[in-house]
């Protein structure tokens, strides 16, 4: 399965940057994150759920952080897996200055799926990774709208989810 | 009492069917025994990887699991899978994975534990490291050099080969007007039977004697492969096949599961139970078909064909399951269909991917056979500018030809084509379709009408055609018992699930015996009660079984009327048997009740001297040759070029399978076969991703027809006996499917003619036609 797309995030080059590399707030700001671990310099370990369709699962496995340019890309690659099947690929993170706190982020990934996920779930895999991806970038922009104000952003399932939606109806205006 | 009818012939409703759709049948999952425990089976998740380790010590220590087990705990305990077809590489083929798991729903563990979802609970909970390879998938690029290789130790992925080019093969071609060359594709199925496999093990400690109750089609071959596995005696181990909710071919085989399950069984002295869910059952019960084919045709202007070569890819799967190797040998065997093909050369390639094995599914190698040359017929009409009707004529076998070899050099027992041909064209009204499709043509409405003049192969024998691994020939016995109260038990070596044997079978009897069909009970798929059969598979349990039934009937008349000329003082040769009676052909009024000779054949005063008392007869029927059934089917289809969705406008089907026992069943056998053939011309296809995942594991994604997707099918007969057997059955389970699937995809090639498409692959679903029509209408802008 490949999955590509972008997004602006509010925030500096340096800023999301940063972001996009602290473990203790990504695994608050990526949906259904249970643990993330830092096994060494660019290296984690995390257990994740996920459902696609029927399949509900919790998923453990290995980030590796790769090809580093800060603050402009990163390449990083997943191995994860479950009861329920097993993820592994790689992807691209690439990050444009738009403005002083304008920052496109350009996301690229290329996974393979198999298992019960893969088989009961593979029509809405793509439409689960575009959402799941959705709700990490609302999250990351409200983190990144409070620390600029200095405060702490609410954070949980629920409120992202709603910050996706409001993300998604702007994005179709901005478009139209 | 009133005078009985005769029975064969008559359209006899199915008298296993009250039992069935009452729910009062009892299939492999309604068995349930006295602490009886329950499988399940940890499956790969990958087309090809190494296994680094399997840890089962969580779902050995998780309450209620009896025990768990891997590939390596079963390395030296239970022998490889068999494949009794012969094949250059046959891979060692264990019942759970060893070293690398080799497609998606290889079996990796499996948990016994006490009830069916404890089991399953466990699987979660077993941890194994795969070490992923790359996988093949597509059967061509696996023979590149440099493919991943499947089975290391072959150093290649061909199976086997395959070659023939008959001497006087160039000439043939060379005298041809014209040579076409295209590649077909004849794509992966699943067999989607109603009732997926299941296995109860039972041992019996004291007894030392296994019973395993399997959704099989063959008890006997079963047998005789897991007593070999098991290292039993065939008379310690009894196999029941229960109803059988469908089998198609997918259960014509011996699998990992019902070996572990017996082994298992023995280890643990505790009964075992393990049924498959839908999701094993697309990915782990055999696939059919997987064929990409090279034709290349050379032809008269006349349209006669000269010559015939055809390079096929057989897609294996990753091992050989029962008979994988042999299928595609009927593909090329078949290939000139009725026609007098010039001459024949063929090439297969027998290749493994990172797949599901392949093996028989309704039809085994001959809709494969029939598709190649039925949409040969139509390229070379196209080509011509020639009728496809006219085409067919001029090359067909003609009826006073037979016995016919055919350039493949089967000999072909009877036949008359052009005589199904021609009742199917009046029957659809041909020439007046053709004016209203070139009426329709002018309106921008696209009407196609696919002929399909199939034959096929059955009752596949002599026993020398078999492999002798398979422990079986191409016979089938029968065995008849008159009982003491003239009740009559038929036991039938051929395995019945869902064809309806309980009733032809009974039927052949009663007219027989002069009984009635209710006082006969047809009894099969125990190998405890049955004498050794071969099994139902390959449209043969009629012609076969159906023989052996009347041959042992026959005997048991000898002694009947052996008894009766005694009783009666009249020569047994002047005798018949009528209404209940033995009766003086002559003149039936002079007669002896049936009850009277059978109270004397059981000695109910005194028995008869020098005959021996009971009345009971068996019987092995072998076979000089094959019967080969064809017909005419023809489809009418409306493409829609907006969305390119096929609408059935009719379907006619003129089918000769040689005499009828019932024509009901010899319907019903050709409904379910046409539904399943035009499933896979319009929509069914098993799809694998390019990373060897399974995309259509379960009904969401594959497509087979539903009711309203079936057309209501206009059929009739011709009747052209065969001398092979004594009924002059031919067989007709697999008819349907060979028949229609050219039929329907020659329609929507028809339809699109006016776009200048002349072929698209199977399954011809909206999507690709729609395409298609694009496509050709840029060109033509272009």
């Amino acid at each position: 399965m490949k999955v590509s797309g972008e997004q602006v995030l509010s925030g500096s080059r340096e800023q999301v940057w940063e972001l996009l590399n602290d473990p203790d707030r990504l695994s608050r700001l990526v949906p259904g994150v249970q643990k993330l671990e830092i096994l060494g310099p660019d290296e984690f370990a995390g257990t994740v759920s996920v459902g696609v369709a029927a399949v509900k699962g919790v998923y453990s496995g290995k980030i590796k952080i790769e090809d580093k340019r800060p603050p402009e890309f990163y390449k990083v690659l997943v191995d994860g897996k479950g009861a329920q099947g097993f993820m592994r690929g790689s992807g691209t993170i690439e990050l444009q200055a738009k403005g002083p706190n304008v920052t496109l982020v350009k996301y690229a990934g290329d996974v393979q799926v198999g298992g019960a996920v893969m088989q009961v779930g593979q029509r809405m895999l793509e439409s689960v990774a575009k959402m799941t991806f959705g709700q990490f970038f609302a999250a990351a922009d409200a983190e990144l709208k409070a620390s600029a104000k200095g405060v702490v952003a609410r954070q949980g399932i629920l409120i992202n989810f709603w910050r996706y939606l409001v993300r998604l109806v702007r994005g179709f205006f901005a478009r139209s | 009492m009133a005078a009985l009818p005769k029975f064969i012939g008559q359209p006899i409703r199915r008298r296993e069917d009250p039992r069935l759709i009452t729910g009062e049948g009892t299939y492999v999952d309604d068995v349930k025994l006295a602490g009886m425990l329950h499988a399940a089976l940890m499956r790969s998740p990958y087309a090809h990887a190494k296994i680094s380790s399997v840890d089962l010590s969580a779902a050995r220590k998780h309450p209620g699991v009896i025990c768990a087990l891997s590939g390596e705990d079963l390395a030296g305990r239970l022998p490889s899978l068999p494949c009794v077809a012969p094949a250059q590489n046959v891979p060692e083929h264990p019942a759970l994975a060893r070293g690398k798991v080799r497609y998606v729903g290889d079996a990796v563990a499996i948990v016994v534990a006490t009830d069916p979802y404890t089991a399953r609970d466990a699987i979660d909970l077993i941890t194994a490291d795969f070490d992923p390879l790359p996988a093949v998938v597509d059967a061509e690029k696996a023979l590149q050099p440099g493919a991943p290789l499947i089975h290391e130790n072959f150093g290649t992925n061909l199976a086997a080969k395959a070659e023939m080019t008959p001497p006087g093969f160039d000439k043939a071609m060379s005298e041809a007007d014209k040579t076409l060359k295209f590649r077909l594709v004849n794509q992966r199925l699943t067999p989607t039977m109603m009732e997926p496999r299941g296995v109860v093990a039972h041992w019996e400690h004291g007894y030392k004697q296994l019973t395993l109750w399997s959704s099989t089609q063959i008890p006997h071959l079963l047998r005789s492969q897991l007593a070999d596995m098991l290292k039993l005696g065939e008379n310690k181990i009894r196999v029941i096949a229960p109803e059988v909710g469908g089998g198609f071919g997918a259960k014509l085989n011996v699998y990992a599961e019902e070996a572990l399950l017996g082994y298992l069984a023995m280890e643990l002295d505790r009964p075992i139970k393990w049924i498959e869910t839908r999701r094993e059952n697309m990915a782990a019960t055999t696939h059919g078909r997987g064929h990409v084919t090279y034709v290349e045709v050379g032809f008269k202007n006349d349209g006669a064909i000269t010559a015939i070569k055809a390079k096929f890819f057989c897609d294996m799967g990753a091992y050989l399951q029962l008979l994988t190797p042999a299928i595609p040998s009927f593909t090329a065997l078949m290939v000139p269909g009725c026609y007098r093909v010039g001459a024949l050369a063929f090439e297969q390639n027998l290749i493994f991917t990172n797949k599901m094995a392949t093996d028989a599914y309704r039809g085994a190698g001959r809709p494969e056979a029939c598709y190649l040359i039925e949409r040969t017929m139509d390229m070379v009409a196209a080509e011509l500018g020639m009728d496809p009707v006219q085409v067919r004529r001029k090359n067909f076998i003609p009826k006073d030809a037979f016995p016919f070899t055919t350039a493949a050099g089967l000999q072909y027992d009877s036949g008359d084509y052009e005589g199904a041909l021609n009742k199917a064209l009046a029957m659809v009204g041909y020439d007046k379709l053709r004016t209203e499709q070139a009426a329709a043509r002018q309106q921008g409405r696209y009407l196609g009408i696919g002929v399909s003049t199939y034959v096929e192969i059955c009752g596949i024998g002599p026993s020398a055609l078999l492999p002798p691994k398979l422990k079986g020939g191409g016979w089938e016995s029968a065995t008849v018992r008159v009982e003491p109260d003239s009740k009559v038990t038929v036991l039938t070596g051929v395995s019945p699930h869902g064809q309806g044997q309980e009733t032809s079978f009974a039927q052949i009897a009663a007219d027989a015996l002069g009984i009635d069909i209710d006082d006969i009970n047809v009894l099969h798929g125990d190998t405890a009660i049955v004498q050794y059969g071969i099994g139902t598979f390959g449209s043969r349990a009629t012609a076969l079984g159906g023989t052996a039934l009347v041959m042992a009937l026959g005997k048991v008349q000898e002694k009947m009327k052996t008894i009766a000329s005694r009783l009666m003082e009249v020569p047994p040769q002047q005798l018949i048997f009528t209404n209940r009676t033995i009766a003086l052909a002559s003149d039936p009024s002079k007669s002896i009740p049936l009850q009277k000779v059978v109270e004397a054949a059981y000695g109910y005063k005194q028995p008869i001297p020098g005959v021996e008392p009971g009345l009971d007869a068996s019987a092995f029927f072998e076979p000089s040759g094959c019967t080969f059934p064809f017909g005419t089917h023809i489809a009418v289809v409306e493409v829609d070029p907006q969305t390119g969705a096929v609408k059935f406008l009719r379907y006619v089907a003129v089918d000769d399978c040689g005499k009828i026992i019932n024509p009901l069943l010899v319907d019903g056998q050709l409904q379910g076969g046409i539904a399943q053939g035009l499933g896979q011309a319009l929509y069914e296809e098993t799809v694998y991703d390019e990373n060897g995942q399974l995309v259509t594991a379960s009904l969401m994604d594959y497509a087979i027809p539903k009711a309203q997707m079936v057309p209501a099918i206009e059929m009739a007969n011709t009747v052209t006996p065969t001398n092979l057997n004594p009924l002059g059955v031919k067989g007709v389970g697999e008819a349907g499917t060979i028949g229609s699937t050219p039929c329907v995809a020659n329609a929507v090639m028809d339809a699109l003619k006016p776009f200048g498409i002349r072929h698209i692959d199977m399954p011809l679903k909206p999507e690709k036609i729609w395409r298609a029509i694009q496509e050709a209408k840029q060109a033509k802008k272009g």
